[in-house]
């Protein structure tokens, strides 16, 4: 069922080159996709555009029916979507639990444990976790938060083929088994065989493989 | 997870930044506490001091109005008689309604011959007779040579309205004729015409004269002559049938600081402002409070200088600060919560700081503000000439009866030393509510920069 639809977006830096040059898709829970493109083709644009992070210069972002931009894009941020970042985007002053409880509409401690951290992990300063555990941390926060759209940008970038391959599981089970809408933004093609639909992000044209 | 409790643990858990914080602002409110403390206890002082030296606001006659005063031919030359509208008890009364008027004291006008006892001999021109000027007062303790410190009460009491038929004469005169309180005396009033009758007066006060007594003087002039009496003697000595305000009414204010409101207020009133005239006198005020005047200004600038290089350090840390946690602005944006919770949660971490360093401000401000009041106080009055009381171009409230001026004794006038500083709890209230205004400001304009920014950009800085 589609929970997100792009509806001929264009976006612009400089209002001269479009990154995005109205595209067009639609985004359906119980799914992983992946968005493929060379460096400053817009892929993370375009995360940033289903994020209400960013609004388009022309064409509309729809969630479950509705224009992201009139709803608001905090409570859009806030109710709506997850993100999980390259870097983890953790807050350092806070705990694994404390990150998660940020968001958290559902309680923290199991789904940290679920993500495969320990209890004891869990109260540690999280600049003191590996990058993995980190990660880990990132996708609890997300699912804490209840929402039906987790977006990743690169989240396997800053970690070992191993733990990479960790996440990707993770994030699989999120989509499949937790019925999200996963859309991870990447430049690995080995990540991107491991989702359901892959996108290719092209002078501005979204081309789905 | 709360607003509250994510400050709570940020300021829990970045301890150095906390306890740097925690610096600044007490060092800033022990400074402001301070300054308001010392700017406090030196209004109070100046207050005290206003009430103690006072200010007066004379009615006279309006000598300046020459349709008010008519020339005779006399026996001994040209009389100048006032044919104005006199000041009497009801204009009196109207005058002492108005708010801040507290105390009045009216001066008449005679000349008597001492009948049984001696004036202090003076100058005498031909072969007349000694005679001297005498005042009659409503309270002497409000006549102008007693508010001027030139008369200093030594012995007796002074006189006050009931009083009748009574006198103050000087230590001088006292000494020549060797009178105690409770003697009499005799005078007459000394006027070619007419009969006058010997009148009979009870000494009830003992004054010294401060002033100078070596320069040329005649009887009359001699300030020591002067025999002060009530209202109904000078009556019966000059052969009144009314009590004759001659040399105007002194009415005094409690708080020299009001004296121009209330002659406005007294210029309001339904009197013959024809023949009256009004002189307001604060120089006394103004000349002893001048170091606490400056002091309180050096204070206001102290405050102020404070406050604004205290807002500038504030804003210059916390910007420095918020600018380094973008990555947590950018973070917390793309969960969703709004850049005015954002910035709430700085402004709370801010604050439940403040709650602490403002209130330890109390004690380390109750340590250092007496020695930092001497400091400002000694600064201030080393600057500050000897209070000297300059004659006024006018001159008409502050002449004798006689047409001299009357000195102010400024040696034997109330300073200032130092001023009581005591840290009072409300100062330490305008300390929370006006370092809540500041703090609020400061954390706001740090904000501006990365609030104005769009959620993509600050993220698109992380990485």
């Amino acid at each position: 069922m589609s929970i997100m639809e792009i509806q001929k977006v264009r976006y612009s830096y400089d209002n001269k080159r479009n990154v995005l040059n109205g595209i067009s898709t639609s985004l359906d829970e119980g799914k992983m996709y992946a968005i493929l493109g060379a460096s400053g083709c817009g892929k993370t644009t375009l995360l940033s555009l289903l994020g209400g992070l960013d609004s388009p210069l022309d064409g509309q972002i729809l969630y479950d029916g509705q224009d992201i931009e009139k709803t608001g894009f905090a409570s859009h941020r806030k109710d709506n979507v997850a993100f999980i970042f390259q870097s983890y985007n953790l807050i350092d002053y806070l705990t694994p639990k404390d990150n998660v409880a940020l968001t958290a509409k559902l309680p923290p401690q199991p789904i940290l444990e679920r993500v495969g951290l320990t209890a004891e992990e869990c109260k540690r300063n999280v600049l003191k976790l590996s990058g993995g555990q980190q990660q880990r941390v990132a996708i609890a926060r997300a699912l804490a938060s209840d929402a039906k759209v987790i977006l990743a940008d690169e989240p396997t970038g800053n970690l070992d083929e191993d733990t990479a391959a960790e996440i990707i599981s993770i994030l699989k089970e999120c989509a499949h088994q937790m019925e999200k809408c996963v859309v991870i933004v990447s430049h690995s093609n080995e990540l991107a065989k491991q989702a359901d639909t892959i996108f290719r992000l092209k002078k501005g044209k979204l081309i789905q493989d | 997870m709360s607003i509250w409790k994510r400050a709570f643990l940020y300021v829990i858990r970045k301890k150095v930044k906390t306890i740097l914080l925690f610096f600044v602002l007490l060092a800033m409110s022990t400074f402001v506490l301070t300054g308001l403390s010392i700017y406090k206890a030196a209004d109070d002082s100046a207050l005290s001091l206003r009430r103690s030296v006072g200010g007066s606001i004379r009615l006279e006659l309006d000598e300046s109005n020459g349709a008010n005063w008519q020339y005779q031919q006399a026996a001994g030359g040209m009389m100048v008689e006032y044919v104005g509208t006199p000041i009497t008890d009801k204009d009196i009364g109207e005058i002492m309604s108005v708010d801040g008027v507290k105390a009045y004291n009216g001066i008449g006008d005679g000349s008597v011959y001492a009948k049984d006892f001696d004036f202090i001999s003076g100058f005498r021109f031909g072969m007349g007779s000694d005679y001297s000027r005498l005042p009659s007062v409503t309270n002497s303790e409000y006549f102008n040579f007693f508010t001027r410190k030139m008369f200093q009460l030594i012995d007796g009491r002074h006189m006050k309205e009931d009083d009748d038929h009574v006198v103050l004469i000087s230590s001088a005169v006292a000494e020549k004729n060797n009178l105690r309180i409770g003697d009499t005396i005799t005078v007459q009033c000394c006027y070619d015409s007419g009969n006058y009758p010997d009148v009979e007066l009870t000494v009830v006060g003992i004054y010294e004269y401060k002033g100078d007594t070596d320069s040329f003087q005649t009887t009359s002039t001699d300030k020591r002559n002067r025999l002060i009496i009530d209202h109904q003697a000078m009556q019966e000595i000059m052969q009144r049938d009314e009590i004759q305000y001659d040399n105007g009414v002194d009415f005094f204010v409690d708080d020299p600081r009001e004296i121009d409101r209330i002659a406005g207020k007294i210029k309001n009133l339904d009197l013959d402002w024809d023949c009256f005239a009004l002189t307001v006198d604060n120089s006394a005020y103004e000349a002893v409070a001048a170091s606490l005047l400056s002091m309180q200004k050096l204070i206001v600038w102290l405050i102020v200088g404070c406050m604004v290089v205290s807002v500038g350090i504030l804003i210059l840390i916390l910007s420095m600060w918020i600018k380094q946690r973008r990555y947590e602005t950018g973070i917390l944006l793309s969960i969703g919560i709004t850049k005015g919770r954002i910035v709430f949660q700085y402004l709370l971490e801010v604050l439940v700081i403040a709650v602490v360093a403002f209130g330890l401000s109390y004690y380390t401000s109750s340590l250092i503000s007496q020695g930092i009041s001497d400091l400002i106080f000694n600064q201030t009055a080393e600057s500050q000439p000897m209070p000297e009381i300059e004659v006024p171009d006018d001159g008409s409230k502050y002449l004798d009866i006689t047409g001299q001026y009357i000195p102010y004794d400024t040696s034997n006038m109330e300073m200032v030393e130092s001023v009581e500083v005591n840290v009072s709890p409300n100062n330490l209230l305008y300390i929370y509510i006006f370092g809540t205004f500041l703090i609020v400001f400061s954390v706001l304009a740090s904000s501006v920069t990365v609030i104005r920014m769009k959620p993509k950009k600050i993220l698109s800085q992380m990485d």
